[in-house]
């Protein structure tokens, strides 16, 4: 009974939805696939698709460090940095976006830096970066840092006793201790650099060819009436999510 | 001397954890550090091992001292309760990092490996995971692999903790069996007192961050220094009594000779073992036999007498005679050691 309930939900909220997608695209696919092409839509998924993979560079690489910065250190105002690190799960993209305008533009406090270093950061591809980084934050970090909290250093003292330097322990045994956090830290990474609408809107301003993403596109065209554009590349979203949850193991699913 | 430690301290937080240890052990002798835990005999070891940085003292291997080395430049072998083993490893590949990381040539370091794994008795499981191993196997890898870099010394840390009392019991034969093959100095952390006792040449028992004492097994169990130590490594009863005019102290319904320099009147307190107690069946006796448990060719029994409660060792055809609720005499077998009473 329960059972069946809870199918008949998750099939009414995720399944029928996804199925109407579907058909919309299906009812009209040269249209779709004529408007994607002519109205920027593949250079917008291109876009997006490059903003994902600077995601997980960045947060694979910061994610890391942080991880095991909060995992196996313990320093004073570790507690606030263990908090810091979930905001950008908790305030709303376009809060954070509107913080980083005041920031950077006229007047802002880094206005003078990124004009020093003479980048545009608003309605530009740097703009892009930092809001895409900004909400993919947490994922790498907690990742890391629960694999490290629940194998502990053991394997690594262990390693240290046999001679190992501090490097050889990173590589040899930590490293691969986090593979399958590195691994769900990247699909989460994707999925949501690959979903963000309210950062990148709010600091890029959705300039076609400038800084349009895949979802900015579905917006742009939905304004324009360019349904069967927006519907397209909704599906292309909804299918690349679905192939990323499935690409994730099993335990991971069940966590998130 | 393989392993000498002067004076070491070390406190973590607000917790002083140790409080000035020193000990000292002979190349190629095996020594087990026996306490309870939380009294800080890890930790001693962790500091042999570099793995944790003492506050104070001195920490020497082989000679050289060692303090301001890291772990991976000590040359010890340590083996950890949980195993520790490199999961992603297979074993052979566990065996052999310790050459691996010292640049020994792969063919030969798998060489070595598996010549290593065929000594500890797991020669056809070097292709495994560890996952794949049952406890006992895992802890074998785990000696192997502390093993393969030919350690000055080897510290162990509660290795057959985490094991069944079957497998504990075969392996430290066997470990004590190894030892004897390979010589290398060896530590043993232990909270089990039969396991310290059997396998060891000499054991430090560690109490609250200090040694309580140190010496051989027989020393240990029969010249315990201190009531804990007594209580620790044996099965006793303590009762406390005073100095009577006959000059014996009566406690518990007992009587027994007293320590030297007690007066009359002096409040004391004994520690008896259990195998000390002699049982009589005596009808008029004050002893109340309460429960019998049969051990090998032992039975341990429980009884009250005079309102405490007393445990007594006997042999096996002796304890078939007595019943529960039945009456005994209880007498001192030996002269028992007494302890005054502190304060």
């Amino acid at each position: 009974m329960v059972t069946a309930a809870a199918i008949l939900w998750v099939v009414g909220l995720v399944g029928v939805p996804l199925g109407a997608l579907l058909l919309a695209v299906g009812a009209e696919p040269a249209q779709v696939v004529a408007e994607l092409v002519e109205q920027g839509g593949l250079d917008a998924l291109g876009r997006s698709i490059v903003l994902a993979v600077f995601a997980v560079l960045v947060g694979g690489v910061t994610g890391t460090l942080g991880g095991l910065v909060l995992a196996r250190q313990r320093f004073w105002g570790r507690a606030v940095l263990d908090v810091a690190v979930d905001l950008p799960l908790a305030v709303s993209p376009v809060i954070v976006g509107l913080a980083f305008v005041i920031l950077y533009g006229r007047g802002g406090w880094l206005e003078p830096v990124a004009t020093a270093l003479g980048v545009k950061v608003l309605f530009a591809t740097p703009g892009l970066f930092l809001a895409t980084a900004f909400v993919c934050l947490p994922f790498f970090v907690r990742e890391v840092a629960l694999v490290l909290e629940e194998v502990g250093t053991s394997e690594e003292d262990a390693a240290r006793t046999l001679g190992a330097s501090e490097w050889q322990v990173f590589v040899w045994v930590t490293l691969p201790q986090l593979r399958g956090a590195l691994r769900v830290g990247t699909l989460l990474t994707v999925a949501r650099a690959l979903g963000e609408f309210g950062a990148v809107l709010v600091l890029g301003g959705a300039i076609e060819g400038r800084t349009q993403t895949a979802t900015t596109f579905v917006h742009t065209m939905m304004e324009e009436r360019h349904d069967a554009g927006a519907f397209g590349m909704s599906l292309i979203l909804a299918a690349m999510t679905v192939l990323l949850v499935q690409a994730l193991p099993t335990g991971a699913r069940t966590k998130h | 001397m393989g392993i000498v430690a002067k004076n070491l301290h070390k406190q973590f937080g607000e917790t002083q954890v140790i409080r000035g240890v020193s000990l000292s052990v002979d190349r190629g002798e095996m020594v087990s550090l026996l306490g309870p835990s939380g009294g800080g005999k890890s930790t001693v070891l962790r500091i042999l091992a570099g793995l944790e940085r003492a506050d104070s003292g001195e920490v020497w291997l082989d000679g050289q001292r060692v303090d301001h080395l890291d772990a991976a430049s000590r040359g010890v072998g340590f083996v950890f309760q949980h195993y520790a083993l490199f999961r992603h490893m297979r074993v052979v590949d566990n065996v052999a990092f310790g050459l691996k990381v010292r640049k020994v040539n792969p063919v030969e370091a798998r060489r070595r490996a598996e010549a290593l794994l065929t000594r500890v008795g797991l020669g056809g499981l070097s292709e495994r995971w560890p996952d794949e191993l049952s406890g006992g196997q895992r802890q074998r890898v785990a000696l192997a692999r502390a093993l393969a870099p030919e350690p000055r010394v080897l510290l162990l840390d509660e290795p057959f903790g985490a094991l069944d009392a079957r497998v504990r019991a075969d392996l430290r034969e066997w470990l004590r069996r190894l030892h004897d093959e390979v010589g290398a100095t060896t530590v043993l952390v232990t909270h089990d007192q039969e396991e310290a006792l059997s396998v060891s040449d000499r054991v430090i028992l560690v109490k609250d961050g200090l040694i309580e004492q140190d010496g051989s097994p027989s020393e240990i169990v029969d010249a315990p220094r201190t009531e804990f130590v007594a209580r620790f490594v044996g099965e006793v009863n303590v009762v406390e009594g005073v100095v009577g005019a006959d000059g014996l102290l009566s406690a518990g319904g007992l009587s027994m000779r007293i320590p030297a320099g007690s007066k009359v009147g002096d409040r004391l307190r004994a520690v008896l073992r259990s195998h000390e107690l002699h049982l009589e069946l005596d009808p008029r006796g004050l002893g109340v036999v309460r429960r019998v448990v049969p051990l090998d060719d032992r039975a341990r029994v429980e009884l009250s007498l005079n309102g405490a409660s007393l445990v007594a060792r006997v042999p096996r055809a002796q304890a078939q005679a007595l019943t529960i609720g039945g009456s005994v005499t209880v007498a001192l077998h030996e002269p028992a050691r007494v302890w005054a009473i502190e304060g």
